[in-house]
Order: structure tokens, then C-alpha cells, then sequence
């Protein structure tokens, strides 16, 4: 069995918009997927659908086997926790210093002090950001700014990480630390989706690539570049 | 489990209060003023109060009585008054022949012409008197006639005919003032409230994108109510003790000119005795205020 299976999946907004149009695709556990298409191809919808931001107007998502639609209001908090969440703008608590950031996903969990403590400078080494930890994110670049945020979506050991569009707002050799730090976080057996514009990204990792536009899945190959057409 | 959680909530709320100091500051500012003008109405209903309750009870009907009328008669009419007879009788005090004469002569300042006059005459020429002090002034009508009707034989006359006129017109600007300030008071009340609420939700604005990246990283929505209402409650607190500090300097300012106005109303030493009450009502008031807005606020913007 799939860890999440999408079944003939459609998003349709209340102003008519069409964003998923009878989307049907399966990731395993582990695998590293690029989600790529041109802007308003419906990528981070159906991120969103995937971790439980939005619902399907038609069809179902699955994670484990169980239908997501059937989960109650006030359990999806935790369900959430089984994602990692990464965006463009990096979704930083700006009242909060690196080392809170990060801290704040296992609080919320109930996580002991010293066990948050010990599991953050962990991560804060990991991502290279040790020396930064008692910064505020005004205070430091946006590519830290990304390995923060990065931090804290993958510090609780969530089974999936969703990536959209991490490095849009990036310099090259930022982009390509976080891609590197993608990959990382996969070899350790998480799940990694990655909704990408970036072309030399996607043709440098050689994994999978789903390919979308107009809302459906125009290409689904296995060991993927990023081609728009044909 | 749930202890860490409510410290955790709870430093929350302070850190999201001290951390923004620019927004801590713009709020607590326009929070504190609406407090401030709450406070003033509530001030100045007290007072208006208090010099009312001053010059009421500086009313009074005298009642003389005949030269021939013995003292232990006037003590014992005095003790009818309080004891049974009326109880729109507040008070009664006796002034003796001669208490009257050496208040007279104080009065006048021990002038020579009068000291010769009275000389001349050879006797005393006052009568002793007893002034009563009644709970309401729309009673002293009521107290008079029932003098008159009672001790027709004992006394010399009232002086109620020559106050009338004084008595009826400040019963009724008493009332226009009270029921005034009342109105007043609640039209600043709402104003104020109604500031403080939009205050306090265009704060908590600043804060609707955070509430969503929250629920990202799991966050339950109580996770993330908790510190907005704590937050809310701290604004209400600081903005409270402000407009205290303000209120208190204001009443300072303004005593020597209330004083002026009437004398001996001594609005300062009366606020100071009920300070703490005052001081309770704004604080509370201020806490309810913060709590509420932050209640409205984070509600909706979490009501995705």
C-alpha cells in the first residue's frame, strides 16, 4: 500500500475555478517526487490537498490508507503533524528568534524543555545555523531564513515533507544548499514533494518528476527532467 | 503534558506583548485614552456627586422658638425630631440663645456698632433655634409643615419661606445634573469601548498570517488562542494602569480650580478616599476590555 494515494481528485473553487481535474497518482514512503508546471497548473493545490489545508470537491485523498476527508475538525492539528511544511516565503514566526522557530513545533506537541532543547541545537547543526540560533529572521539572509524554516518542518520526524517552491526566492548556491538539505532529509527515509519552477534543480536531481498543467497530470516518468512540452 | 502546554501558552501571550514594542505602544496608547475618558466620566460622576451630597447637606430649615420656650422643652422637641416623629430627618442640632449670639458675633467680626446696639437693647436678642438637616431636599417642605403643625405653640417662626426659592431650583438642577451625567457617562463608556475593541482586532491583524503558519506546524487552535487572549488581557492591563496614572495627575491639576468653584468641597481628599475603588473599576474594566477584543479578534481570524 501507497502512503498517499489520490483517487480521481478534483478541486473546484466556488467561483467555478477548476484547479485539480480528476487527478489519480500514488507516492511511497520515501520517495523524493519534483512537482513541476507553470504558474496556476495547480502544484500547490494539490500540496494542499495532500496535507489537509484544502479538501476535494470530488474524489479522495488517502494518507495510510485512511481517507482524509473522514478526519474530524479538531484531530486535523494532528494530523498535520504527520508534514513538514516548506514555502517561497519561508513562514517564519517574526516575533521569534531562530531557536524559538524551530522550538515551536515540538512545544506544541508538549516535547519536555530539555528534550526540545537537545533536539533543536541538533538541527540547528544540521542546517548550519548553530551560531545564529538567538537571531530574529530580520536578522539574517533569506537563505537562512529557508534552512530555518526548513528546520523546523522537518524537527518533529513528520513521515512527509512538502516543499513549495522553496528556493523561488533564492540565489543559486542558496537553492542549491536547500536542495542538498532535501535530499538529506530523504535519505533518512522522509517522504519529500517538491513543487519547483527551477529547471536546474529538477534536471540535477534525477528523481521522479509529475508534470502538470491546467490542473491535471500531463507526465509522470520515474527518473524525470523538466520539460514542458512533448 | 497540560502544565508545560499552559506555561508554555501563557509565555507566549507575554513574549507576543513585549517583543512588538511598536505595536505594544500604539495600542496601549489608544487603549489607555479610551480608559482615560471612561475614567473621567466616572470621575466626574462621583464628583458631581459628592458636591451635590456638600451642598445639600449644607441645606437646612431653622426652627425658632419663643423667648419663653425653657431648654429642656427645646431638648426634648429635638428628641422627638430624631427619634420618632419624621423620618425624612436626617439631623438636628441645637443652638442655644447664647451659641446663637457669640456666632453672630463672630460672624460680624466683633464689630463695635453691634457690641453698643446690643448693649442698648440689654438682653440677648436671638432666639434659640434648632436647624434641621433632611435626607432629600424635596422633604423640607414636608418637615416644615409638620413644624408648624406639631410645635405651633413653641415657636417664634421657620425660615423655610426665605430658602424656598433656593431649594427648588437646585432640586431640580440637581437632577438635570444627575441624570445629564448618567447620560454622558454612558455615551463616553460605549465610545470608548468601541475603540478599544477595534484597537485591539487591528493588533491582533498583524498577527492572522502567524495564526496560519501555527495550524501549519500543528498547532491546535486553543494552542494558539490562549497567547492571542493573554496578549489581549495584558494590553487592557498596562492600558489600565496608565490611564490611572494619568486619571490621578489629572484630579491633582484640577482640585484647586473645583475648589474654587465650591468651597470646601474638597474633591481631591474625596477621590483619594475612594481611589482604590476607582482604580479597581478601570483595572477590571480595562482587563474585561482586552480579554473581550482579543476574544472577537482571534475568532476571526481563525475561523478558517
Amino acid at each position: 500500500m501507497k502512503l498517499i494515494n489520490l483517487d480521481n481528485v478534483t478541486k473546484e473553487y466556488s467561483d467555478g475555478f477548476v484547479a485539480l481535474d480528476r487527478i489519480s497518482c500514488a507516492i511511497d514512503q520515501g520517495e523524493f517526487v519534483s512537482l513541476v508546471g507553470s504558474s496556476g497548473a495547480g502544484k500547490s493545490t494539490l500540496l494542499k490537498i495532500i496535507y489537509a489545508d484544502e479538501f476535494p470537491s470530488d474524489g479522495a485523498v488517502y494518507f495510510g490508507g485512511r481517507n482524509i476527508s473522514s478526519i474530524k475538525r479538531k484531530i486535523l492539528p494532528h494530523f498535520r503533524r504527520n508534514f513538514g511544511t516548506v514555502f517561497q516565503d519561508f513562514k517564519l514566526l517574526s516575533q521569534k528568534t531562530v531557536f524559538e522557530n524551530i522550538a515551536y513545533t515540538l512545544e506544541v506537541q508538549g516535547k519536555s524543555d530539555a528534550q526540545i532543547y537537545e533536539e533543536v541545537h541538533n538541527m540547528l547543526k544540521i542546517v548550519g545555523m548553530d551560531n545564529k540560533s538567538d537571531k530574529y529572521p530580520h536578522q539574517i539572509s533569506g537563505g537562512e531564513q529557508q534552512r530555518v524554516s526548513l528546520a523546523r518542518a522537518v524537527i518533529h520526524r513528520p513521515r512527509v515533507l512538502i516543499a513549495d517552491e522553496p528556493t523561488g526566492n533564492l540565489d543559486p548556491i542558496s537553492a542549491l544548499s536547500i536542495v542538498k538539505l532535501l535530499l538529506k532529509v530523504n535519505s533518512f527515509g522522509t517522504t519529500v514533494i517538491l513543487a519547483t519552477h527551477d529547471k536546474s534543480v529538477v534536471d540535477k536531481l534525477n528523481r521522479r518528476v509529475i508534470l502538470m498543467d491546467k490542473g491535471r497530470i500531463m507526465r509522470d516518468d520515474l527518473h524525470g527532467k523538466y520539460i514542458i512540452s512533448g | 503534558m497540560k502544565t508545560i502546554k499552559l506555561a508554555r501558552v501563557m509565555r507566549e501571550g507575554w513574549q507576543n506583548f513585549y517583543r512588538d514594542k511598536w505595536l505594544t505602544l500604539a495600542t496601549v496608547v489608544i487603549m489607555s485614552l479610551s480608559l482615560y475618558l471612561i475614567g473621567v466620566a466616572v470621575f466626574l460622576g462621583f464628583g458631581v456627586l459628592h458636591i451635590i451630597d456638600t451642598v445639600e447637606s449644607r441645606i437646612n430649615v431653622s426652627m425658632y422658638f419663643d423667648f419663653t420656650v425653657e431648654e429642656d422643652k427645646i431638648l426634648e422637641i429635638k428628641k422627638e425630631l430624631e427619634e420618632k416623629s419624621l423620618e425624612e430627618v436626617q439631623s438636628v442640632t441645637y443652638i442655644s440663645r447664647d451659641q446663637a449670639l457669640s456666632d453672630f458675633m463672630e460672624q460680624e467680626g466683633d464689630s463695635k456698632e453691634i457690641k453698643e446696639a446690643l448693649d442698648m437693647i440689654g438682653e440677648n436678642p436671638l432666639p434659640a433655634s434648632l436647624i434641621i438637616v433632611a435626607y432629600d431636599t424635596v422633604d423640607y417642605k414636608k418637615i416644615d409643615q409638620y413644624l408648624h403643625q406639631e410645635y405651633s405653640d413653641y415657636i417664634m417662626n421657620t425660615n423655610l419661606a426665605k430658602n424656598k426659592g433656593v431649594i427648588d431650583e437646585l432640586h431640580n438642577f440637581i437632577t438635570f445634573i444627575r441624570n445629564g451625567g448618567i447620560i454622558l457617562g454612558i455615551i463616553f463608556a460605549i465610545i470608548a469601548i468601541l475603540v478599544t475593541l477595534n484597537t485591539v482586532r487591528m493588533s491582533l491583524y498583524a498577527h492572522r498570517k502567524e495564526f496560519e503558519v501555527m495550524r501549519l506546524v500543528g498547532a491546535s487552535n486553543l494552542y494558539i488562542k490562549i497567547p492571542t487572549l493573554v496578549e489581549g488581557t495584558l494590553y487592557g492591563l498596562a492600558s489600565a494602569i496608565v490611564a490611572l496614572v494619568f486619571l490621578i495627575g489629572t484630579i491633582y491639576v484640577v482640585n484647586p480650580f473645583a475648589n474654587k468653584i465650591i468651597e470646601n468641597a474638597n474633591i481631591a481628599q474625596f477621590y483619594s478616599t475612594n481611589i482604590l475603588e476607582v482604580a479597581i473599576i478601570i483595572i477590571i474594566l480595562g482587563v474585561i476590555l482586552g480579554f473581550v477584543s482579543s476574544y472577537i479578534a482571534v475568532n476571526k481570524y481563525l475561523e478558517k
